[in-house]
C-alpha cells in the first residue's frame, strides 16, 4: 500500500496524546470542552484519511484478491470508468470508450398464430414475457401467411441484461397486436447473448490487460483484443467473452484464433455465422501478410464428472444428504412427466419419506438436453414402486439408463462450482502453439476438482464439505465420451486438423454423491 | 497571549440572558486576554451531558436517532431531546431523563451530587432546574 492508513483508535490516541501534552492540567474526558475537541479532531482526521486512502486506491487500476479468492477492484467505480476511457477500452457501443453496458439478447424466433390472411407485423412490434418484465420486439416488418401462419418472426430484446435471455418455449404476449394476430406466440428459438453491465472486477482486469499488453502491430495479444472487441458491419458487438490465440498453428504466416462466449457448455462456442462475422471483423485489423483462421472450438467428446463429498454438519445439517443411498444409484425403469418407476424403492428413501423429511433425489439427466447440473427434486409421494416428484422433469429421461442418487443441500452448490470451473477453461494447448504469454487452463484436473469441492463455501463463508470419501481413488472421477468413469484427468486434444478441442460437460453430466 | 491553563479544568460558559443560550466566556484583560476563560465548576460537562442526544426514539417517528459517535455502548447523554409532547407525566419524565444524565457524571467522578426539579410553567412549556456540587463539595451554579 502506498499510503499508511492509521486505525481510528490510533488516530484517537494520537489526538488525545497531543491535547494531553498541550493542555496538561485540563480535563480531557468526553464531557469536557478539550476532550470533545480532541475527539472531533480524531474524527476529522479519520474522514480525511478515508479520502486520502480512496485517492490512493484510485491512483492505479489495481485489484486485490479477497478471502474468497475473487479479484476485487481497489478503484472506485467512477475511477475505473475514467481509467477505461483514458486507455480507450471499447464499451461495445461504437465510438464510446468505457465500461461494457448491459446488452440485449437476439436470435429469438417464433411463428405467431393468426386468424386472418396477410397480417402485416411491423418492425419493432413489442411483446412481453410471462412476467411482463422482459420486453422484446420484432426485428423487421413481416407479412404473415395463413391461417395457419408458417412464417417465422425474428425477435431481439428491448430489455437488457441476462434476464433478457429467454429459453425456447417462452410465451410472449403482444402489447399492441395488429388485427388478425393471436394474443400470444411461443419462442421456437431462444433469445440469447444478453449480458449484464461489466462489473468492476471484470473491468479492472480488462484495463490491466490493456496496459500490460499494449496494442502493437499484430502480436498475439492484439489478436485477442481485436477479437474480444470485434463488432459486426452494423457496429454491434459480437460479444466474444474470451479469445484464445495460436500463433503459427497452421503454418508460417498464420494466426489461429478460437473465440468463446460466456455462458455454459457448447453455448460458449459461437455458431458458424458468428465465426464468419468475427473473421471479417478481425481481417480488417490484422497485418495484410497474415492469414487469420477464426475457428470454432471442437467438442468431439463430452465429459461427465462425479465427485464424492461428505457434507459438513454446519447449520443443522443444511448441506447434508436427505437420505442414505448407500453409494448405489437407482435406475429409472419408466416415467411420466413427474413420476418415475423403479424396480424397488430404496428402504432409506422410503423411511425418510415416511418420517416426513421431504427427501430429495439427485437425477443426472445425462444427455437429456437440459442443464449440466443434476436435477434435484423433492419426492412428494411414494406408492409401491412409483415415486412422484414435486416438479416435472426438465429434460429427457431415458428409461433403463437414467438413474438417481440421494439429493441434498450440498449437491447443486458443489455442482455449480464444478460447472463454473469447466466453463472457465480454454481450448486445448496440447499442440504447443498456444500463445505463451497468455497462460490459460485447458484441462479438467482431478486435483482442481478436489480443491473446488473442499473449498465450497456458502455465501456467508460456511464450509459446505468436510471430507471427500475415497480421496486418491474414487473421490473425483471423469467419464470421457462413452468410456467408463475413471480416475484420470481430461485433456482436450488438438491434432492441428480442424480446431482445438474444448472441455465441455454433457447435459446432466455432474454428480455429487456421498 | 497563550491560554492560561492553571485557572481551571474546563472552559467557562456564560449564559446570554437575552437568548438563554450558553457560550464560551473569553478573557478581556490580563495574560489570558483573548482566550477562553477556564474554571472548575464543571458547567460544560453538565450541559454536555444534558444536551448530548442519547440514542432513543422520539414518539411517533418509528425509528431510533441520536447517539454520540464515540459512545458505542450508548451510555452517555440524555433523552431530553425525545420530549415532544406535553402530557401529565412529562415533567416527571423530564426529571428522570435529567437525573439519568447527571448520574452519569456522578459515576464518572465529575460531580459529587445533584438535584433536579422539573415543572410545567404553562401548557406546552416545561422547565428543568439542575443543581450540583463539584467534587470538593462546593455548590455550583444551577442551570
Amino acid at each position: 500500500m502506498a499510503v499508511t492508513v492509521y486505525t481510528e483508535d490510533q488516530l484517537f490516541d494520537r489526538a488525545i496524546g497531543y491535547f494531553r501534552v498541550s493542555f496538561p492540567t485540563q480535563d480531557l474526558g468526553e464531557d469536557s470542552f478539550f476532550g470533545l475537541l480532541a475527539r472531533a479532531f480524531a474524527r476529522f482526521f479519520v474522514l480525511a484519511q478515508e479520502e486520502i486512502y480512496q485517492a490512493d486506491c484510485d491512483s492505479l487500476p489495481a485489484y486485490q484478491i479477497d478471502a474468497d479468492g475473487n479479484p476485487r477492484s481497489r478503484c472506485s467505480t467512477e475511477a475505473l470508468d475514467a481509467w477505461a476511457f483514458v486507455f480507450g477500452l471499447p464499451s461495445g457501443s461504437p465510438g464510446i470508450f468505457g465500461r461494457r453496458r448491459a446488452t440485449v439478447s437476439s436470435g429469438g424466433l417464433a411463428i405467431p398464430g393468426v386468424s386472418a390472411a396477410a397480417v402485416l407485423l411491423p418492425a419493432n412490434t413489442q411483446a412481453a414475457d410471462p412476467t411482463g418484465q422482459i420486453i422484446v420486439k420484432t426485428v423487421s416488418a413481416t407479412t404473415l401467411n395463413g391461417p395457419p401462419n408458417l412464417i417465422p418472426v425474428q425477435f431481439v430484446s428491448v430489455t437488457t441484461g441476462v434476464a433478457a435471455n429467454l429459453p425456447i418455449g417462452t410465451v410472449l404476449s403482444w402489447q399492441s397486436p395488429p388485427a388478425g394476430l393471436n394474443a400470444t406466440c411461443t419462442l421456437t428459438s431462444a433469445l440469447t447473448g444478453a449480458k449484464e453491465t461489466e462489473t468492476n472486477a471484470e473491468l479492472v482486469l480488462r484495463i490491466l490487460q490493456r496496459i500490460q499488453t499494449p496494442p502493437r502491430g499484430g502480436t498475439a495479444a492484439d489478436y485477442r483484443f481485436w477479437t474480444e472487441t470485434a463488432v459486426d458491419s452494423n457496429g454491434a458487438t459480437l460479444a466474444v467473452a474470451r479469445a484464445y490465440v495460436y500463433p503459427l498453428r497452421s503454418g508460417l504466416g498464420t494466426v489461429d484464433v478460437v473465440p468463446l462466449y460466456g455462458g455454459s457448455g457448447t453455448g460458449r462456442i459461437p455458431p458458424a455465422a458468428e465465426i464468419t462475422k468475427l473473421q471479417t471483423a478481425v481481417d480488417l485489423l490484422r497485418p495484410v501478410s497474415v492469414k487469420l483462421n477464426m475457428l470454432a472450438a471442437a467438442t468431439p467428446k463430452l465429459i461427465q464428472i462425479r465427485v464424492r463429498a461428505t457434507p459438513s454438519d454446519a447449520k443443522n445439517g443444511t448441506y447434508g444428504f436427505d437420505w442414505d443411498d448407500g453409494g448405489t444409484f437407482v435406475t429409472i425403469t419408466a416415467h411420466t412427466a413427474n413420476t418415475l418407476t423403479v424396480a424397488a424403492v430404496p428402504a432409506a428413501l422410503s423411511a425418510a419419506f415416511a418420517a416426513g423429511a421431504k427427501p430429495r433425489l439427485q437425477i443426472p439427466l445425462v444427455g437429456g438436453g437440459g442443464s449440466e447440473l443434476p436435477f434435484v427434486v423433492t419426492v412428494s409421494s411414494i406408492v409401491g414402486t412409483v415415486i412422484t416428484l414435486e416438479q416435472n422433469f426438465p429434460a429427457t429421461v431415458f428409461d433403463g439408463l437414467t438413474y438417481f442418487w440421494a439429493g441434498g443441500g450440498v449437491v447443486l452448490a458443489v455442482a455449480q462450482r464444478i460447472l463454473d470451473y469447466v466453463n472457465g477453461l480454454g481450448p486445448s494447448r496440447i499442440s504447443g502453439t498456444a500463445d505463451k504469454g497468455d497462460a490459460w487452463e485447458d484441462q479438467v484436473l482431478l486435483e482442481r476438482l478436489v480443491d473446488i469441492v473442499m473449498e465450497a463455501k456458502d455465501t456467508d463463508g460456511t464450509k459446505m464439505v468436510s471430507a471427500m470419501p475415497g480421496y486418491g481413488s474414487t473421490a473425483a472421477q471423469i467419464r470421457i465420451g462413452g468410456a467408463a468413469f475413471a480416475i484420470t484427468a481430461y485433456r482436450p486434444l488438438d491434432t492441428l486438423v480442424g480446431a482445438p478441442e474444448l472441455a465441455v460437460i454433457r447435459s446432466g453430466g455432474i454428480e455429487v454423491i456421498r | 497571549m497563550a491560554l492560561q491553563l492553571k485557572d481551571g479544568l474546563d472552559v467557562k460558559l456564560a449564559r446570554n440572558s437575552a437568548t438563554g443560550k450558553y457560550d464560551l466566556s473569553f478573557s478581556r484583560t490580563g495574560p489570558n486576554k483573548g482566550n477562553p476563560e477556564l474554571e472548575v465548576s464543571r458547567t460544560h460537562a453538565v450541559l454536555t451531558s444534558l444536551l448530548r442526544r442519547k440514542r432513543g426514539q422520539r414518539p411517533g417517528t418509528g425509528f431510533a436517532a441520536g447517539g454520540y459517535y464515540f459512545d458505542q455502548q450508548n451510555r452517555r447523554g440524555s433523552l431530553l431531546w425525545t420530549i415532544a409532547q406535553d402530557r401529565l407525566s412529562t415533567p416527571s419524565q423530564m426529571r428522570a431523563y435529567a437525573e439519568d444524565a447527571m448520574q452519569q457524571l456522578v459515576e464518572r467522578n465529575i460531580i459529587q451530587s445533584y438535584e433536579v426539579t422539573a415543572s410545567r410553567t404553562a401548557p406546552g412549556k416545561l422547565r428543568a432546574d439542575v443543581g450540583w456540587r463539584d467534587l470538593a463539595g462546593k455548590q455550583a451554579v444551577s442551570v
